[in-house]
This record gives structure tokens, sequence and C-alpha cells, in this order.
């Protein structure tokens, strides 16, 4: 009977194994499925889904395909005789199976009838085939375990870029920065305020204010190089602090025509226009220190080496082109900042415009 | 001991008589095949149709093939089961000394024609059970044996109720099949028309014996039945009890009672001779399916529901049949609990499992 039924043992244990794997996946995927879910409700990582998810699959589907193929479809000769018989031959096979001890002349008989039916059969009439209720069962699982384990791993990847768990975000390195403010010349004048300040980068410093000493004035800030800085106002602020910055007050003796008042560039502005403050600095008047001389107070008179800074501040002059104020401002939104802080910057200089 | 010459005489046998029977009746091959099944599986059949449609010359046609004793007793009211078995009657010897003498009745032939036996009265019947079952009459306290071989084939008329003592449940089961004898289609009957005209005589000629057949009966006997085909058997006739522990729903919903252990008999010992008969030394499903018919149609009692809703036995037995699973059942699992259950066998939860498509395998059935 072995002989016989080789070529269909053959078949049928390649049948066998085709359902085992059909099933044992179907069974390791639901459990992927379970395994996904799961790590998903704790949060776990990728890796830590994704190994689960593979391991304990593999697991499953190992354990499941050799209990299926060795337990229930690898084929005995009882088995393959009802295959047989399925294929319309009139319970041959299992009666020649049953019967294979009867040594009886109609068993024997039997046994000839069906050697001789069988001969010639193909064993490709033993189908591989599979029924809808396991297509239904295999794409469930394949949906349901990739589902799972899709949107496991995606919420674990979404949550090791923001917060790994037991792991602290990195903070980012805050950078501060020195502001230095100094006299350019010792004696000429002080700086009231903090003169040395650490500033988080893109913020602001504390307003200093230059105070000339008796017998001068406030001239300007400027660099180390004396180079006039481009705001000019006092008391001043650094604004979107980006570096480390040493400003220096410039306090130059007074002239002996000049008003005392006028001599720190602090004056109210409705002193004497004719004798502004600064005019022999040359250095152009300071619209946003304008509380004094550099206000409405008069720069007018004052001549420096190179700028002429004579005009009167009434409230009427248009001195735009005096203050290059958007050079400034291109200046500044120009540099990296914040987006919030640019807005208040582009607010803030909106709002200046004539 | 049956030999590989028993089953080729068998098989020339078979021909034969086929070829002989269809010398006189046209058509009703399926009746024929059962008939003759029946008869060499040891059989009684009852023929139920309407008159003329060649029931009484069937049953004539095969006592001549089988050149066997024919005895023919036409059931009337008023028949008498003396009538049947025979009596003591007084005799008067050589010497003029009188005594009792049995004188046999018909029943003692080796093929016994009891026509419209639906016509006696149930007494006359029930004269006939012992003929039929045991094969042997008992006359005032003597029994005597019948000659083997020994059938009754019966014929009964389905339409003239008037006058008709219907047969009982116990009269009934003794009859291996009822065949239903339908009238002929337009072919058969131009032929039929055709060959009476030449001769109303039956012209079939021997072609076997009582010896013969009794060898072709054992022959036919050793052929071999797998336990699933057995278990198979065990199932349909289960089903067919509403009130049992493995009845199918449609027993439920329209017999009132089930087969009795008779029909699993006749069906395996008749399903023997029709594997013989196609050349095959073992039973089938669909042997067993084909001969549910005309071996269960008369042993299921149908239901109000049934009866009026025009559902015949046959459609039952085809959705019984349906119902358990085709030709392809789950074999049978013996429960290992008391004594008592061991003793019968158990059908498997899913009984309906195997008429569906296997998890793997082919539509069963």
């Amino acid at each position: 009977m072995d002989k016989m039924f080789e070529k269909y043992r053959k078949r049928l244990t390649l049948i066998g194994i085709f359902k085992s794997i059909v099933l044992a996946l179907a069974l390791a995927l639901v459990f992927v499925g379970i395994v996904s879910s799961i790590t998903w409700i704790v949060k776990a990582s990728v890796v830590v889904t994704v190994a689960l998810a593979a391991g304990i699959g593999g697991v499953i589907f190992l354990v499941a395909f050799f209990l299926l193929f060795f337990k229930h479809f690898k084929p005995t000769d009882e088995m393959i005789a009802k295959q047989l018989d399925a294929l319309g031959f009139d319970e041959r096979y299992i009666t020649m199976f049953e019967c294979k001890e009867n040594n009886s002349v109609m068993a024997k008989l039997q046994r000839e009838d069906a050697k001789k039916t069988l001969s010639g059969i193909p064993a490709k009439l033993l189908k591989f085939s599979v029924t809808l209720p396991i297509v239904i069962l295999l794409v469930f699982s394949v949906m349901f375990a990739t589902g799972t384990t899709t949107a496991s791993i995606m919420l674990s990847s979404s949550n090791s870029t923001s917060e790994k768990p037991g792991e602290k975000p990195p903070i980012e390195e805050t950078e501060f920065f020195t502001v230095t403010y100094k006299v350019f010349e010792e004696g000429t004048g002080r700086i009231d305020g903090e003169l040395t300040q650490k500033v988080e980068k893109g913020h602001y410093t504390k307003e200093v204010t230059a105070v000339a000493a008796e017998g001068f004035k406030f001239v300007a800030w400027t660099d180390k190089d004396k180079n006039f800085l481009s705001n000019q106002n006092n008391p001043r602020a650094e604004v979107n602090v980006r570096e480390d910055m040493t400003i220096f007050a410039l306090f130059e003796e007074k002239k002996p025509d000049e008003d005392d008042d006028e001599q720190d560039g602090s004056g109210s502005g409705d002193k004497d226009p004719e004798l502004g403050g600064g005019g022999e600095s040359g250095q152009e008047p300071d619209d946003g220190g304008g509380q004094g001389g550099s206000g409405e107070g008069s720069p007018q008179g004052g001549e420096s080496e190179g700028r002429q800074n004579n005009k009167v501040i009434d409230g009427n002059q248009d001195y735009k082109e005096n203050f290059d104020r958007e050079g400034l401002e291109k200046e500044l939104l120009d540099k990296d900042l914040p987006d919030d802080l640019k807005d208040i910057l582009g607010d803030y200089y909106g709002a200046l415009k004539p | 001991m049956v030999n590989e010459q028993d089953v080729k005489i068998f098989s020339e046998m078979i021909g034969n008589i086929f070829a002989q029977v269809r010398r006189d009746i046209v058509g009703q091959a399926e009746v024929i095949e059962q008939t003759i099944i029946a008869m060499i599986a040891g059989g009684n059949v009852l023929l139920e149709g309407v008159p003329g449609v060649g029931k009484t010359r069937l049953v004539r046609s095969l006592a001549r093939v089988f050149d066997l004793p024919f005895s023919r007793i036409q059931f009337t009211p008023d028949l008498m089961p003396a009538d049947v078995t025979g009596t003591n009657i007084i005799v008067q010897d050589e010497k003029g000394n009188s005594g009792f003498q049995f004188q046999p009745g018909p029943i003692f032939a080796n093929i016994v024609l009891a026509d419209e036996i639906n016509r006696a009265t149930p007494k006359t019947q029930s004269a006939l059970l012992e003929a039929m079952q045991e094969h042997k009459v008992t006359v005032i306290g003597v029994s005597r044996s019948l000659k083997e071989p020994f059938f009754v084939l019966a014929t009964q008329n389905p339409i003239e109720q008037d006058g008709t003592y219907p047969l009982p449940e116990a009269q009934l089961d003794r009859f291996m099949f009822k065949l239903l004898v339908q009238n002929p289609e337009p072919e058969e009957l131009k032929n039929i028309i055709t060959m009476t005209q030449k001769t109303m005589n039956e012209v079939a000629e021997k072609a076997c014996s009582g010896e013969k057949l009794l060898k072709m009966r054992e022959t036919a006997n050793e052929i071999l039945v797998a336990d699933a085909v057995l278990d198979y058997v065990i199932r349909l006739c289960s089903a067919t009890h509403p009130d049992g522990k493995y009845a199918s729903e449609t027993a439920k919903k329209y017999l009132r009672f089930g087969v009795s252990p008779r029909a699993a008999q006749a069906l395996v010992s008749s399903a023997k001779v029709l594997a013989l008969m196609n050349g095959r030394f073992n039973v089938s499903y669909g042997d067993i399916n084909k001969l549910a018919y005309p071996a269960l149609r008369h042993r299921i009692k149908l239901n109000f529901e049934a009866i009026s809703s025009r559902i015949s036995p046959d459609e039952i037995i085809t959705m019984i049949i349906n119902e358990i699973g085709g030709k392809k059942p789950e074999r049978l699992e013996k429960p290992e609990k008391s004594e008592d259950e061991q003793s019968s066998l158990s059908l498997p939860a899913e009984r309906n499992e195997s008429k569906k498509r296997g998890m793997f395998g082919r539509k069963r059935g």
C-alpha cells in the first residue's frame, strides 16, 4: 500500500505543508496583532514592538505549523485513502485500507480492483484548495496584524522623536552673550546702569545711561574704534543681542559757549535749540533719545567733522533722511530672529513710519 | 467459501438474468434491477403501482428465469389464513382409517406472488408474517420450513382504497424493498403493445436456478463493507427517528416514526449485491444512497405536516441524506462512558459538518 500511495503521499504532504503554513500564518498574525495592540497600549518603543511581534509571531508560527502538520495534516494511509475515494472511487481505498489484514478471496479481489482502478490516476487530481472561511480568516489576520503593528510602530516612533520614555528631552543649549558698557575715556563721564550684562541670545539688555562728567558732554555710543553705532539713544539698550559686545560712551569736553544743561544730551526739549548738544561732535542727532537734546532739543548749530547736525527738531521736521530706520529695520529683520520677535519688530518699525 | 470462480459465475448469471427478464418486461429497468437485488439478497418485495403496469408479469417472469416453483395468491377480503398457509384435513388411508393430514397452502413455493395484498384482512395478511421473516409456517402447533430460496413478491394498488386494508407496519417492515412501478414512457408503451400483439405469454427462459441463486447470495454476502460505510448506514437509519438522539431536522419536522433495524440490515445486504453487480468488491456510499429509497420509503411514518404538505417519503429520504452529509460522513465515534452508552454508537456533535466543505477539502457529497 505504501508503494501504491507513494505519489499521492508526496502530493498530500505538500498540500498538508501548504495548509499548515496558511493556518499557522493566520494564527501567528493574530498573535502579532494582539502583541502589537499590547505594545501600543503600553507605548513600547519601535524596537520593542518589532522585536516582540516578530519573535512571538515567529514562535507561534513555528509551533502552530508543526502541530498542525504533524497532528492533523501529515498524510496517513487512511487519509490518502479517503482523499482518493473523494475523487469518485466508490470507497475502494478506505475499504482496502481497513481490510488490509483480510486475506479472503474477496479482499484480494477488492485490492486488485482498487490497484487497477488507481493505475494512471495522476496525483495532481488532489488539489490545493482553500475554503472561503480560511481566506476570510487569513485576510482578517493580515489586516489585524498589519494595522495594529503599523499603528503601534507609528505611535512609538512619534514618541521617540518627541520624548523617549525614561529619558529627559534634550535641553537646547541656551546661548548667552556679554554686553559691556564702558566710558571711552575715563574721567569724561560715567554710565549709569549695569555695565556688564549677560544676555540670552536674541534678548534685550537693561537700559544704561551715559552721564557726562562736569565740563563734558555726551557725544555718542561707539565701538572700540570710535565708530559710531547706529543706535545713539541715551539711555540705550541693546536689542536682539547675538554676540558679545563692548559699547563705549564717548564724551568730550564742552566748549565754553555750550550750555551746561545740554551736556549730557538728556535735557528737555524746551531748551534753546540754538544750544543743541553734540553739534561739535559731528554726529547726527539721536531721534531715539529725543528726551533730551537729541529729541526736541536742537542739534542746530552743531557742526561735526563730517556731518551737519544743526537741524531743528520741532515736531514738524521730517528727519527721516537723517535716520536710517529702514536700514536698521532691514538689518534687524534679516537677522536670524524668531518669527514672533520679527513680528514685534515689524509692528514697532511700522508704527514709526511717517 | 467463495472463490474467484463464484464471482465470475455471479457476473455471468446476473447478465443472463437481466437479459431474460427484459424479454418479458419493457422498461421498468430500476424496478427489475431492485427486484433482482432483493431476490439475491433474500428479501421480499412489495410492488406498488396502478393496475396494468406489469407487476404480476414481472413476478411471473422472474419465476421463469429462476426456474423456481411459483404460486400466486389473489388476495381478497374473504381470503382466510388457512388459504395461504394450508391446513390439516381429514383423510382416509387405504385401510379406511381417518386422520389429519397437512395440506400445504400456496405459500409452500419458492416464489409467492401475493397479488393485491392489501385487499385481504389483517388476519390473513398476518399469516404471511412468519413465512416472510422466518421462512417457515406454523399450523396447529406444527412448524414447517419453507424451501429455500423463498420470496414473497406482493403487489398493491395505491389508488383503490375502498375495501382494502392497509398493511400494518410489522408487515411492511418485512419487505426488504417497496418498489414503485410507474406507468411506462410512450416509447416503452409502444414496445409493450408491439410485443404483446405476438403473444401475451412470458417468453423468458431459465437463466438461473434456486441453488445458483443461493450461491450468488453467498458470494454477494462476502462483499466488503468499510466501517465508514457501515457507520453511514447507521447514521442514515438513526437520523430517521424524530425522537432519537441523532434525529435529523427533517425527521423532527416530517416524521412520526423512523425505520427499524431491519432497514439497516436490508440496506447493507442489498448494497453488497448492487456493488457486485457493478463489478465492485466493496460497498460505497453511493450504493447505500441509491438503495435507501426502496429500503426506507415504506418504513418511515409520515406525520400530518408531511401528509398535508404532500411531501413524499422519497423527498424526505433525499432531505435526510443531504442533511447527514451525502455520501461522505464523518466516522462515528464511540463514547467511553457507561456500558449502556457504549452499546450504542454516537454521532459526532457536528453532524452536518461533513456536508459542508472541509477545511481545505473538496465539497463532500
